[in-house]
């Protein structure tokens, strides 16, 4: 160990000591009238403003949200614990930001952007970021026109997602909805070891501690979180923490964003943000309206939800962007984009509730899971009938484009023909072949939980699927033949899947599927 | 609530009634002595405050208190007693007084000091804060040992803090935070 000289530490006291600020000012200073609850009304802070930070005499922190005549209500970062009536409260003339940078990837931090995973501070270079920030105008955002690859064989082939899409994924409980959005996390290693990254942030809010804590020992044992980070208000958190958490989320996302790199933010899940909100608000004495929200629930979705973008690939327009921190204005780079994917947790299936019908109406789209369909072994336990993605579609690659155009169609089909035979009765053979076809697609649609696959991949099963090639297959073994095939084409066939991967299909390409599919057919 | 809107609204008529009637300083000193009346007996606000008294014996009392010496409040008296108000009061007369303040342009200002302070001290203080605000500076003395050393101002909800105690405060935060 090294020897410790006092008259060095002295000195590096005295140091420190002399740099101290402690300077006073004019503080605007307020009086607590009535603390509880997790919100303080405060007499006096007449100039405070709407989302202003204040102070408290034990250094907790609170955020202005109701502003009334002559008081103003405060939700509190933290438990209202050692706040008085009679205390002093002091405005900070700063509106809510946490603070962002490169050493925030593979953390797991709070609403307020402190590290709690206990690897100490957040180091390199940060920026300020607003958690409130007003979404990207129209002139600065362009049509999405990238795919955002989630792994997941029924999400990319049937309800492609784009870069800058929001995507709603919704179902009751344990249905695989944070599955699925793990899986797509997961599958951006592959971008991240090729040096083209997707940013992932995955907000959890209102969820047990030990839930968070498994997603990232997962996402670090795949190798995940070196470009993720994770921003957790749990369930034991104060409900203002949970209402703010999705916000701090969306900032570090424009952060990634605003650089000019596609990030993708998984909110898990909005429907509890709504139900802290909820809370906030009734405690803020603010009217309840329908199933007691208030009334800018949907407002309070609507402006998230707005803030993932695709940005317009030019540096000087993306420059000029409204509401950009100052402190991020030298970095600003166009062609960024921020993929949303909020979850909605329904109550036994009923999307026409208040929350499910107000995020879908915001979304470019919804991925639906069912409880019935997981629970007869479909997994991820998607309903491809009533999922849609409106604008997915134009941000596929081509080959994948291609192969899948009809497989919808063909599932929809076979789900109408299979109610038939199950009362038995004797069908004609194309009924029949559109039911088999149908059977061996839902198998090759079933994929394994942290399982994602390349694109080059499902192109190759879903075009040999869908051209009906295993239908000498037995539908047990298709799992298998699955294994088989792509097994055989990463071997002799890298050629094929490295122009599968570019997008380009033509006859060369469909023959070489065909015919190692037949072969590897013939040993089933 | 202290100094709520209902206060407020009564002591805003009560001074702008007492300007027409021409009797505004007279009812500031009265106000003045009801507060300090209020204030000093426990047992009386406890009286005011308590919902089980009904309101005319509330009213008798608090006429019979005032009827005397304070004749000019016993209007507010009635008025508070007949809306059924009399348990904002307190608040109704603290609220006149800021209002008096304001219309008279009188900066109430509160320093707060570990010991006490000379006239001399007293006069710079007042001298520094005219040449920041516009108005008459009427001064309140405080005393409080736990700043240490070094004083405190207060005034329309702003404090300058320039004790020790803030001080020593800050400099800890600053040497925890780079440690």
């Amino acid at each position: 160990m090294q020897k410790i000289k006092p008259a060095e530490v002295s000195a590096l006291l005295k140091k420190q000591l002399e740099s101290a600020d402690i300077q006073s000012s004019f503080d605007e200073i307020g009086t607590v009238l009535e603390v509880g609850d997790g919100i303080a009304r405060v007499y006096g802070l007449s100039n405070a403003q709407y989302g202003e930070l204040v102070s408290f005499d034990n250094d907790l922190q609170g955020m202005v949200l109701n502003l009334e005549e002559d008081h103003v209500g405060i939700v509190l970062f933290g438990t209202s614990k050692g706040v008085k009536e009679g205390d002093t409260v002091k405005r900070t003339k700063q509106i809510a930001s946490i603070k962002v940078g490169e050493g925030i990837l593979g953390r797991v931090v709070d609403t307020l952007g402190k590290p709690i995973d206990g690897k100490g501070p957040i180091k390199g270079e940060l920026f300020d970021m607003p958690i409130e920030r007003k979404a990207p105008g129209v002139i600065y955002r362009q049509p999405v026109n990238e795919p955002l690859q989630t792994g997941i064989k029924s999400i990319d082939a049937m309800i492609p997602i784009g870069r800058g899409q929001r995507e709603l994924v919704i179902g009751d409980r344990q249905t695989g909805k944070t599955t699925v959005c793990i899986d797509a996390i997961l599958n951006q290693k592959e971008f991240y070891d090729a040096g083209e990254p997707v940013f992932c942030i995955y907000v959890a809010i209102g969820q047990k501690a030990s839930t968070v804590a498994g997603i990232a020992k997962t996402l670090e044992e795949k190798g995940a979180l070196d470009y993720t980070v994770i921003v957790a208000a749990n369930a034991s958190d104060p409900a203002s923490m949970q209402v703010f958490a999705p916000f701090s989320g969306a900032c570090i996302g424009e952060f990634f964003r605003d650089t000019g790199r596609p990030a993708l933010i998984i909110y898990d899940d909005l429907s509890k943000q709504a139900v802290a909100y909820r809370e906030v608000s009734l405690l803020l004495r603010r009217p309840p309206g329908r199933e007691a929200y208030p009334g800018d629930v949907f407002y309070l979705h609507s402006r998230l939800l707005e803030r993932s973008a695709k940005v317009v690939n030019d540096n000087k327009v993306a420059s000029e962007m409204n509401d950009l921190p100052k402190s991020l204005k030298s970095k600003v780079k166009g062609g960024g984009s921020l993929t949303a994917l909020p979850i909605i947790e329904t109550q036994a299936g009923d999307v026409s509730a208040y929350i499910p019908t107000n995020v879908i109406s915001i979304t470019y789209g919804q991925i639906f899971l069912e409880s019935d369909l997981f629970n007869s072994g479909v997994r991820p336990a998607i309903n491809v009938g009533i999922s849609v993605s409106r604008v997915g579609g134009s941000a596929q690659i081509k080959s994948m484009k291609k192969v899948a155009g009809t497989l919808k169609l063909d599932q929809a089909q076979y789900r109408e023909l299979e109610a038939f035979s199950k009362f038995g009765s004797d069908l004609d053979a194309a009924t029949l072949n559109v039911i088999e076809k149908g059977r061996r697609n839902v198998e090759i649609l079933k994929q394994n939980q942290n399982d994602p696959f390349q694109v080059e991949d499902q192109v190759a099963i879903i075009y040999a699927g869908s051209q009906n090639l295993l239908k000498e297959v037995p539908v047990e073994k298709v799992k298998a033949f699955e294994e088989a095939f792509l097994q055989e084409l990463r071997k002799n066939n890298k050629k094929l899947l490295v122009e599968l991967k570019s997008g380009k299909i033509s006859d060369k390409e469909t023959d070489e599927i065909k015919k190692v599919a037949e072969k590897i057919a013939k040993t089933f | 609530m202290a100094l709520g809107t209902s206060s407020k609204r009564y002591s805003k008529a009560l001074v702008s009634n007492s300007i027409d009637e021409g009797n505004l300083d007279i009812m500031f000193d009265e106000i003045c002595s009801l507060i300090n009346i209020l204030e000093e007996s426990d047992d009386l606000k406890d009286f005011i405050a308590n919902p089980t008294i009904s309101r005319e014996n509330k009213t008798k009392l608090l006429n019979k208190l005032t009827d005397q010496s304070l004749p000019n409040t016993s209007k507010l008296i009635r008025l508070l007693s007949i809306n059924n108000r009399i348990n904002i009061l307190l608040d109704v007369c603290k609220a006149f007084v800021v209002q008096y303040n304001q219309y008279n342009n009188i900066i109430e200002v509160t320093v707060t000091t570990p010991f006490e302070i000379s006239d001399d001290l007293k006069q710079t203080i007042k001298e520094y804060l005219s040449s920041i605000k516009e108005g008459k500076i009427q001064l309140t003395k405080k005393k409080d040992k736990a700043l240490i050393g070094g004083f405190t101002l207060d005034f329309d909800n702003t404090r300058l803090d320039v004790s020790v105690k803030k001080r020593l405060e800050k400099m800890q935060k600053q040497l925890k935070a780079t440690n």
